[in-house]
Order: C-alpha cells, then sequence, then structure tokens
C-alpha cells in the first residue's frame, strides 16, 4: 500500500481561537490502509485538527486533501468518503438507536436492503441488538459511544476519524470498536484516531504522530517516536510521550538533567 | 428533495419524541386541543362583536403584533438562526450534505414547530368568523398571507443569523438595529409624537394592511406590493446565504425535545451574561471560615446568587417592576395600596425563580452537604435567608417604584415575600424538580407557594386597604408581625431538608 495515494494530507494547517494558536503549521500525511494516532496532551490542537478536517472548523490558512479533494476548495465531494466520531457525542435522545442509525444512513445514501443489513450487522457486532429499539435517552454512556460509532462507519467510510473512540466503553465494545477500525483498513480504508489511552494507541496504530501546543513534536512508527525522543528500545509509547511533551514544557537548559517521569521510574 | 425530507423527518421524530413515545402526554395535548379548539371558533365567532372589529385601530393593533412576531424571529436569530441538534452537526454536516439542503430542511422544521402548530387555532378561528361574516375567500387570503409572512420571518432570521454566527461585520448590529427598529413605534402609546404602526411602511405593517384589506376590504396594491418586495428581499437573501458553506457556524441551539426545559443550561446562559459585570459578581468575595455554620451558609448562598446568574433573574423582575412602577406613576390616580399586588407578584416570582435555578445547577453539588447530614438544615436555613434578603431588597425596590400608598402596603408585601421564600425553599428541599414540563411536580412551586404567600400577607393586605390613615404606632405592629413571618419559616425548610435526596 505504500505506493497507493495517500488518505489524508495536511499542510502548513494554522487555527487561532480569539487570537490565541490552537494549530500552528503542522503538516502530516496518512497512508492508505494504515492507523495514524493523534495523541497529545490536553490543549495540543488534535481535535481541531480533526474538526478542520472533516469540514466543522475552517482553518485560518493551509490546505487539508482528503482521498484527491482539497476540502477548501471543494467542502463537500470529500465528505462521502469519511466518517467521524467526535470527541463527546450529543445522540438525539428521543429516537430509538436503529432510527437513529436509520437516519444516518439515508442521509449517507446507503440502498435501503443495503442499510438494513448493515445496521443490523453494526447492532450486532457492537451488542446493541437487544435495545435497539429503546429510546437513546436511556442508553448507558458506553452504549450511546458504541452507537455514535455505529453511525461514524455506517457508510464503510475510506477514512475514518475517531476522536477519543474508547472512553466508557466496556472492554467487549473496545474490542468490537478496534475490530471495526481494523476493518476499514482491510478493506483499503484509513483511520486516524486521537487517543488518551496510549497502550492501546501503541497497540492499534500503524504510525502515531505526537502534538504539542499546536505542533507536531514527532510522527511515525513507534521505533521512529523512540528514536526522536532519544529513548531506549524498550521504551512504551508512554515513555516516549512523557519524555517528548515533557522536554517541550521545561525550557531548553542545557547542562539540566533529564527530569524522568515518575511514571517512568524503575522501568 | 430526499435528503430535505430525511433531515426534515430526523428534527421532527427527535423534537416529538417525548410525544410519540407518551401515550399519556398525546391523551393530555388531544383533550387540550379538544377542549380548546371548540372555543376559539366561538370566540372567532364573536370576534365581530367586539369594538376593536371595524375600528381604524386594528391595522394598527395587526402591524404591532406582525412586527412583534417578527421581531421574535430576528432575536431567535441571535442565536444562530437554526434550529439544530448536536448530533446534526457531528454527523449530518460531516455527510455529503448540501448546506442548501439542510437549510430548508431545518426551515421547514422551524415553520412546523413555530407555525404550522398555529394553523389549528387559526382554522377553527377563521371557520367561526366565517360562520358569522360569511367573508370565507376573505378569511382563507389573511390566514394563507399570516402564514407567507411567518416563513418570510423565519427565512430572514436563519439568513441574518447565519451571518451573525458567521462573524460578518455589522450583521450583528444591524440585526439589533432591525429589532430596535421595529419596536420603536410601540412607543406610539405612551409618545404620541412617535410613529405608531398604523402610519410606518414596514413590511410587517404593510402586511397588516393586506390582511386587513383582504377581510374588510381596501386597497391592496401598495401592500401587496411591500409585501411581494419584501418576499424577494428575504428570498434572495436566503438563496445568497445557502449558496455559502455554513456548517462551520451551526450552533447546536437545539438540545431538548418538546416539553423538556434545561434550567441548568438556562442558568448558565444567565451566568455567562452575568461574566460581563465581573466587577460586581466574581470580585465579591465573603469570608467563609468566619462566624457560626448558619451565618457560613447564607454568606454562601449570597454568594453563588450573586455568581451563578440568578441575579440576572433578580435584576430583570425588578427593572420590570420599577418600570410597572414607573408607568403607575404617570398615570392621574392617586397611589393606592392594590400596587401591593404588583409587588407581591415579584415578591412570588422571585424566590420561586432562584429555587429553580438552585435546583437546576446547586442540587447535583448537594453530595458535598448530604455527606455531612448534620448540616442539611442549616444549608437549607441559610439558603431561605440568603433568598429572603435578596427578595426583601427587591421588594423594597419595587414597593418605592410602586407607589405604595402607606408603609403598612410595603410591610405586607414583604411579608408575603418572606413566606414565599420559606415555601419554595422548603419545597426544593423537600421534593426532587425534574426538567420536564410535563411533570406535574414543576409545577408545584406555582400551585403552592403563591396561595400559602399571599395567605400570610392577607391580614396586613386587608388592614392597609380598608382601614387608611393608620397611626405610626400600627405599623409597628406591622413590622412585628412580618418579623413573625420570618421566625415562623425559618424553620421551615430545615424540616423540608429531611426529605431531601439527591
Amino acid at each position: 500500500m505504500q505506493g497507493s495515494a495517500p488518505a489524508l494530507v495536511i499542510e502548513n494547517l494554522w487555527k487561532r481561537y480569539d487570537g490565541k494558536p490552537a494549530v500552528e503549521g503542522i503538516a502530516l500525511s496518512v497512508r492508505a490502509a494504515e492507523v495514524f494516532g493523534l495523541i497529545g496532551p490536553n490543549g495540543a490542537g488534535k481535535t481541531t485538527t480533526l474538526k478542520i478536517v472533516v469540514g466543522l472548523l475552517k482553518p485560518d490558512a493551509g490546505r487539508v486533501v482528503v482521498d484527491g479533494h482539497d476540502i477548501l476548495a471543494d467542502p463537500y465531494a470529500y465528505k462521502s468518503s469519511i466518517g467521524y466520531l467526535p470527541e463527546s457525542t450529543t445522540l438525539p435522545d428521543y429516537l430509538s438507536g436503529i432510527e437513529f442509525l436509520t437516519f444516518v444512513g439515508r442521509l449517507r445514501e446507503i440502498p435501503r436492503d443495503v442499510l438494513e443489513a448493515r445496521v443490523a450487522e453494526l447492532l450486532r457486532q457492537l451488542d446493541l441488538e437487544s435495545p435497539r429499539k429503546d429510546l437513546i435517552v436511556t442508553y448507558s454512556k458506553g452504549m450511546r459511544q458504541k452507537l455514535a460509532f455505529a453511525a461514524s462507519v455506517i457508510h464503510n467510510p475510506k477514512l475514518l476519524i475517531l476522536d477519543e473512540p474508547l472512553i466508557g466503553v466496556d472492554p467487549a465494545g473496545q474490542h468490537a470498536i478496534k475490530a471495526e477500525a481494523r476493518n476499514v483498513t482491510r478493506r483499503g480504508g484509513s483511520v486516524v484516531v486521537s487517543t488518551h489511552m496510549l497502550d492501546t494507541a501503541e497497540k492499534l496504530c500503524d504510525r502515531l504522530a505526537v502534538m504539542h501546543r499546536g505542533r507536531i513534536m514527532a510522527m511515525g512508527t513507534l521505533a521512529d517516536l523512540r528514536s526522536a525522543a532519544r529513548t531506549g528500545e524498550d521504551a512504551t509509547l508512554e515513555d516516549v510521550f512523557l519524555r517528548l511533551t515533557e522536554e517541550a514544557a521545561v525550557p531548553a537548559v542545557p547542562d539540566a538533567p533529564r527530569r524522568r517521569s515518575r511514571f517512568s521510574r524503575g522501568r | 428533495m430526499g435528503r430535505v425530507l430525511v433531515v426534515y423527518g430526523f428534527k421532527f421524530r427527535q423534537f416529538f419524541g417525548p410525544v410519540r413515545h407518551s401515550v399519556a402526554t398525546l391523551v393530555l395535548l388531544g383533550s387540550g386541543a379538544a377542549i380548546t379548539l371548540p372555543f376559539v371558533m366561538i370566540i372567532g365567532y364573536f370576534v365581530p362583536s367586539t369594538p376593536v372589529w371595524g375600528s381604524p385601530m386594528l391595522p394598527e393593533l395587526l402591524g404591532a403584533g406582525l412586527s412583534a412576531f417578527l421581531a421574535f424571529d430576528l432575536l431567535f436569530a441571535l442565536s444562530g438562526g437554526t434550529l439544530t441538534h448536536p448530533s446534526e452537526i457531528d454527523f449530518f454536516t460531516t455527510a455529503p450534505l448540501r448546506p442548501r439542503e439542510y437549510l430548508l430542511a431545518d426551515l421547514l422544521f422551524q415553520f412546523t414547530v413555530t407555525d404550522a402548530l398555529a394553523v389549528p387555532t387559526l382554522v377553527f378561528a377563521g371557520v367561526g368568523l366565517g360562520l358569522r361574516t360569511g367573508a370565507w375567500a376573505g378569511i382563507v387570503a389573511a390566514i394563507l398571507t399570516f402564514l407567507g409572512f411567518a416563513a418570510m420571518g423565519l427565512a430572514l432570521g436563519q439568513a441574518v443569523g447565519l451571518s451573525v454566527v458567521a462573524g460578518r461585520r455589522g450583521a450583528k448590529a444591524g440585526l439589533v438595529g432591525l429589532v430596535i427598529l421595529l419596536m420603536v413605534p410601540a412607543g406610539h402609546v405612551f409618545w404620541p409624537w412617535v410613529p405608531g404602526y398604523g402610519s410606518v411602511p414596514f413590511p410587517s405593517t404593510e402586511v397588516a394592511n393586506l390582511i386587513h384589506g383582504f377581510l374588510f376590504g381596501g386597497d391592496l396594491l401598495f401592500p401587496g406590493i411591500v409585501a411581494t418586495g419584501f418576499a424577494i428581499v428575504v428570498g434572495v437573501a436566503w438563496i445568497l446565504q445557502s449558496g455559502k458553506d455554513v456548517f462551520p457556524n451551526l450552533r447546536p441551539t437545539m438540545r431538548l425535545a418538546f416539553g423538556q426545559t434545561d434550567l441548568r443550561r438556562t442558568a448558565m446562559q444567565a451566568e455567562v451574561l452575568t461574566r460581563g459585570l465581573s466587577g460586581l459578581t466574581r470580585r465579591v468575595t465573603v469570608d467563609l471560615m468566619k462566624g457560626a455554620p448558619l451565618g457560613m451558609m447564607t454568606r454562601f448562598h449570597l454568594v453563588r446568587i450573586l455568581r451563578d446568574g440568578s441575579l440576572l433573574m433578580v435584576a430583570l423582575l425588578t427593572g420590570m417592576l420599577v418600570l410597572i412602577g414607573a408607568a403607575n406613576r404617570l398615570g392621574d390616580a392617586p397611589p393606592s395600596d392594590v400596587s401591593i399586588l404588583t409587588t407581591g407578584w415579584a415578591g412570588l416570582m422571585i424566590p420561586v425563580i432562584l429555587s429553580f435555578n438552585w435546583n437546576a445547577t446547586e442540587r447535583p453539588n448537594l453530595w458535598t452537604v448530604a455527606m455531612a447530614p448534620r448540616y442539611l438544615g442549616t444549608y437549607f436555613r441559610g439558603f431561605y435567608r440568603a433568598t429572603s434578603l435578596v427578595t426583601v431588597a427587591a421588594g423594597v425596590i419595587g414597593a418605592l417604584a410602586a407607589s405604595v400608598a402607606s408603609p403598612m402596603g410595603i410591610i405586607a408585601a414583604l411579608a408575603m415575600a418572606i413566606a414565599a421564600c420559606g415555601m419554595a425553599v422548603s419545597i426544593v428541599a423537600a421534593v426532587r424538580i425534574p426538567s420536564d414540563a410535563f411533570s406535574l411536580k414543576s409545577l408545584i412551586p406555582f400551585l403552592v407557594v403563591p396561595p400559602i404567600a399571599i395567605l400570610a400577607g392577607a391580614p396586613l393586605v386587608v388592614l392597609s386597604i380598608f382601614a387608611s390613615g393608620l397611626a405610626p404606632s400600627v405599623w409597628s405592629v406591622g413590622a412585628m408581625y412580618a418579623v413573625v413571618v420570618f421566625l415562623l419559616f425559618d424553620g421551615l425548610p430545615v424540616r423540608a431538608a429531611r426529605r431531601f435526596q439527591l
């Protein structure tokens, strides 16, 4: 898949809120059939970046290309190929789960017979079959998250954007979500996932970018990140993350001894 | 059109979800309609017997109504111009949907929830009127003209609202200016030199003339031209706006379904509004380390009321009282103790609103106090005292502005206000009020607080109305009575707190 066109290209992307920079000239490329992780501390600019990619925010400057479409030049053509799971999902409380998925599927123009089968498949995979006719207002947090995930993948998107997809989801649900994300890549699609669950990111993602204060501190495979962070070969993603973000947080003092994170102490 | 109907269907089903899934609510609404609509028809039949019908003032009154209607549409536009559920932003605007399709669906939905539900009322009133006058063609034309005008108002609000959210220069100022312009002729009632609705060529007033023309005959040409011109301007504005990528500017303005109320959110909005007064709210600090627990709780609630936006509601109610009082003073009638009723109204509403705000914002946080149950009663007694202080302050301002004839009248109003505070606080302590308009529990404060408060103030009201020219020594008896009322209600919140549930 190395030779195929990238699923997502971001070039020199800038976004400010009330003059305060949220994203500062980032650039990245997501390859076809890969799971790309976006990790970083709170306020790093991950969600802003993802919202720009899905068209919910307009950047101040930069270029975003999804599936060959420049999204600023044509903000609609690419949308049939993306799926999006927002960080905080608000669902229509007074629809049932099956009604909500049907609405999203019809909006995605999935033929009715296909849609019916797809809805049933997703409800089964995500263990939402029995409460499918219950109102969403009665769903638990995890059930709502799984339903929102189902809505984001119902049309088999080429590029799936997941913003903290596993928060509040039980282990079986997490497994199902990760499996479905992998299914997307098996079909040749790509997944961009933003998460604070570093152990999950380490296992799930083919490549990662560490964002901090609106910039990308390092990007690549875990080995590339270890190299960028100058950690050992056995360092976990957590070690690498803490090193990279800590280095950025502490002003550069050449002779100052590098403080080790209390989380990595004793490793 | 397919995707337009899908989005419309989604909005409709979500919004009316509580009705769709509740037979009881359906029966309730159906019964309400079955009782109300025949009365509407009877009213329609007897409207021609009223002095307003056929009077030269009718176009002016219609113009005032339609102008207020348009002003309301434009005011709503300040929040974004669309009725958008948050899930629509996440899942619909990221789908291959054109803004024009979305906005058309939204317009249809807005028309459904704001105007189409009025259609049965208009039809029944029209039938009543038609049976009396026989002018069926004119009545149908008038109803259709009104609905067309309502649709235009919504389309204008949507187009302008999206411009405001997009931050287009001058859009917000222009919108506010339009609203003010539409309301200026209302001043004609007070100041005759201000042109009234009958003499300004607003789209709303010309549509009123058109409706009047359909009902009574008369010039239809000029009002028709103005109304058509307005429709063209609105149409062009809407087409231009819907051709842009408006999705990043959509705001989640419809978090609730039909009959649902989010008091917490309303309180938070009030808090945001009062944040502008941070010099008054944020910077006022109270040392909670000092004094006995009751004093600490009272100060805590005073600061909370100051900071959480409740103050805004108190200020609004007090401002309304002052305005009403000032309007009363303009009249030739001498000061009257009947004004107590006006002041008493604020005295009843302020504690009810303060307790509703508490229920929405603070109740979930009360686990901290509930873990130390010894102080739960003190917490609510402190709440009662703080509410009483705020309400009494507002009541005094209102009573002075309302020209209450005697100090006894003011004392009566304050006694009612204090009793209202005791009841309102005790009710929210003992009963968990849900955020649901169809819940009978949410009616409890409105049903219980006013009668109890009026009963508490009744002896003084009777005394001040029927025993005019009371000696000052009687005033002190009145003041003593008010203190007794305060003490009587001081223990009630403590007893109510025993029934408290998070």
